[in-house]
């Protein structure tokens, strides 16, 4: 049975000394040259078998011959037959020893992020190319794109044996974040009403965009959802969100409550669209902590979390970014919580979910104590959040949502990026969600077994499916943390002190969109903490 | 260059597959004599054997056994060159669960490495008749 696997590559976080880089550069280059003496030594040794073949094919002539008569000459000979074999076995183990050692230097390489400047540079230059390719001729561009996503698509289709298009998202994801940064340009050329330039700021104009192109929608979103959100805290009826330590348990929560909320595992909790989980731990000093579980965009008729509030939230106006629906019920839903301004605050979301943990994060550091962002396949790299902030996003590199932002995630001592590929692989882990709806990635034999190359991706799908769902960041991070990676264990480490000790309380809000105030048609332990708001009022 | 079908006699071409062989200038000398069978060998050459009476296999045979040799000799050296990362790799600042992969699978490296220098030299003592 065949499945997927994702290979993760890290850019950003904390840097190594330059003692220590050198050092893993340093050892990279040398098993480098030690696997090019093998596969030196493995040519040498199947040439080497050819020559005693010919050596043989020569010698075949002497014994065959018969002496002059009367003179006497001796002759020799060798086991050319076994050592031809010998020999050819040679050229094979080694060769074995240098393809080993290879891809040892690779692990090293890839744990320690030491060609991580020249991809940027490399991603950096297509990005630019394509947005140049984009403005200047956009028929073309798009007439190409449009060839290489068929051709993607065909050759994958044929593969696979069956029509499947999301191949097209996999050929051309290298060049989808210069595809909308030139998209960009152009909605803000037709916006000046000038020639498309190139904007050179931080978000190359894409936010600049989002934003103008919230306004035309905004209206026929309010027109069709209502303008008042109302955000009620919510009793589940089982645990979804359960204690966490460690970010590869937030991420498992968050897979939780984002696939119980639409029903695609079945926990008993009664928890719906449009629902958010906000978590208060206890430190041993008594003081408290906060953990914000976002779901991303459910797309549901009267949720704050449908897909149009993706452009409002992605917009280089603050006043715009949080009067997004999704953005104002998690802020309305931080608030009803009771956090404190100084009380620790980490936020984790996937897709729209992380875009607006970077909102929160941006726009309400002033409120908050926001010390860790966690994003998951979200489009964030243009959101002005505050360097004190540590951020940790994982991405797809052919999911398409997270280059939606049009550029590749600042590179700082606190901004991580995890950035996976997923390839197709055999299955050796099972598959399907646990009964306790857990769905953690592969498992240690497997991630042992790949050589840490890459981890399986559990409860993926045998045929290629879209990598935006969150088993596919699961997996990356999985990967990533398993390299050891001084940048992500920083990460890791930061993220796990603002939850440490124990969890005292879990609560769930769900936001509702209406025309008109809604009566409160949901329980909630305390009707304080019921509320009805227009946020711009 | 085009070739011109023609009937008139042209310049015979030069058969010098020895010049063209891989083998070294040694080896070349060694086929510069001739076949057993008193005709042109396919090396060139004119003479069976050599002017003390001894067949030109003692010369083939000579070559390869030098050819196993310099090909044992460049494995021990390979060999001996991975101990550096080896040591190394131990010495760097890494841990968790691919730098012991890592570990464990250049030792084991190491331990491969030396057996085949190993049955490099029993190929080589092979050659030798032991």
């Amino acid at each position: 049975m065949m499945g997927w696997q994702v290979t993760s590559t890290i850019s950003g976080g904390q840097p190594y000394a330059v003692a220590d880089r050198e050092e893993y550069a340093s050892l990279a280059r040398l098993l480098d040259d030690v696997a090019a003496d093998w596969r030196a030594a493995s040519a040498a040794w199947s040439a080497a078998a050819l020559e005693l073949a010919q050596h043989q094919a020569s010698l075949t002539w002497c014994s065959s011959a018969t002496p002059d008569e009367g003179t006497t000459v001796s002759h020799s000979s060798l086991p050319y037959g076994a050592l031809i074999q010998r020999c050819s076995d040679l050229s094979v183990d080694c060769a074995t020893i240098g393809e080993e050692l290879d891809t040892l230097s690779a692990l090293l390489v890839r744990a320690h992020s030491l060609y991580e400047d020249n991809e940027a540079w490399v991603r950096r230059l297509v990005t630019m190319t394509v947005t140049a390719a984009a403005i200047v001729a956009p028929q073309y561009t798009a007439l190409g794109t449009y060839a290489v996503a068929k051709a993607g698509i065909l050759t994958g289709s044929a593969a696979e044996g069956k029509d499947n298009r999301i191949y097209g998202l996999t050929s051309t994801q290298w060049a989808q974040e210069g595809l909308v940064r030139g998209a960009s340009v152009w909605v803000n050329g037709l916006r000046r009403a000038s020639l498309p330039l190139l904007n050179t700021d931080q978000g190359y104009g894409v936010d600049d965009a989002a934003g103008f192109l919230a306004a035309v929608t905004k209206p026929i979103q309010d027109a069709k959802q209502g303008d008042v959100l109302t955000v009620s805290e919510v009793m589940a009826e089982a645990v979804v969100v359960k204690e966490s330590h460690s970010v590869a348990e937030s991420l498992e929560n968050l897979r939780r409550l984002a696939e119980e909320r639409l029903g695609t595992i079945d926990l008993g909790s009664k928890l719906i669209y449009g629902t958010v989980a906000v978590q208060r731990y206890r430190h041993a000093d008594g003081s408290s902590a906060w953990l914000i579980t976002i779901p991303g965009t459910d797309g549901e008729h009267d949720s704050p979390f449908d897909w149009l509030q993706n452009l409002e939230i992605m917009s280089d106006d603050p006043v715009q970014r949080m009067t997004g629906d999704s953005a104002r019920m998690v802020a309305e839903a931080m608030r009803q919580a009771g956090i404190g301004a100084d009380e620790p605050v980490a936020l984790i979301g996937h897709s729209q979910g992380g875009i607006v943990a970077a909102t929160i994060a941006a726009d309400l550091a002033d409120q908050y104590n926001i010390q860790h962002v966690m994003t998951a396949g979200s489009p964030v790299a243009n959101h002005p959040i505050p360097s004190t902030t540590w951020v940790t996003s994982i991405e797809m590199d052919d999911e398409l949502v997270a280059a939606l932002d049009g550029a590749p995630n600042p590179s700082t001592d606190n901004w991580l990026t995890i950035r996976g590929h997923a390839t197709r692989t055999d299955v050796t882990s099972q598959g399907e969600v646990s009964s306790d709806g857990s769905c953690l990635p592969g498992n240690g034999f497997s991630s042992w077994s790949r050589g840490f190359a890459a981890e399986e991706v559990k409860g993926a799908s045998e045929d290629k499916e879209i990598t935006h769902w969150l088993k596919y960041h699961q997996a990356a991070y999985k990967n990533a943390s398993d390299l050891g990676s001084h940048a992500v264990n920083a990460h890791e480490e930061h993220f796990r002190r603002i939850i440490d000790g124990t969890l005292e309380e879990t609560r769930y809000y769900q936001g509702t969109m209406s025309h008109t105030p809604l009566p409160s048609t949901v329980m909630a332990p305390d009707s304080d903490r019921i509320d009805m708001q227009r946020f711009d009022e | 260059m085009w070739i011109t079908p023609t009937i008139r006699p042209h310049t015979p071409f030069r058969l010098d597959t020895a010049a063209a062989s891989r083998f070294n200038g040694r080896m070349n000398s060694i086929f510069a004599s001739s076949s057993a069978f008193g005709v042109a060998s396919p090396f060139g050459g004119s003479s069976v054997f050599g002017t003390d009476g001894t067949c030109s296999c003692h010369g083939i045979v000579d070559a390869s056994r030098n050819l196993v040799s310099a090909r044992v000799s460049q494995t021990r050296l390979a060999s001996e060159a991975i101990l550096a990362p080896r040591s190394r790799g131990d010495a760097i600042p890494w841990e968790g669960n691919a730098a012991s992969l890592f570990r464990q699978r250049l030792n084991q490296c190491a331990v491969d490495a030396r057996l085949v220098e190993h049955n490099a030299q029993t190929v080589l003592s092979l050659c030798w008749g032991a």
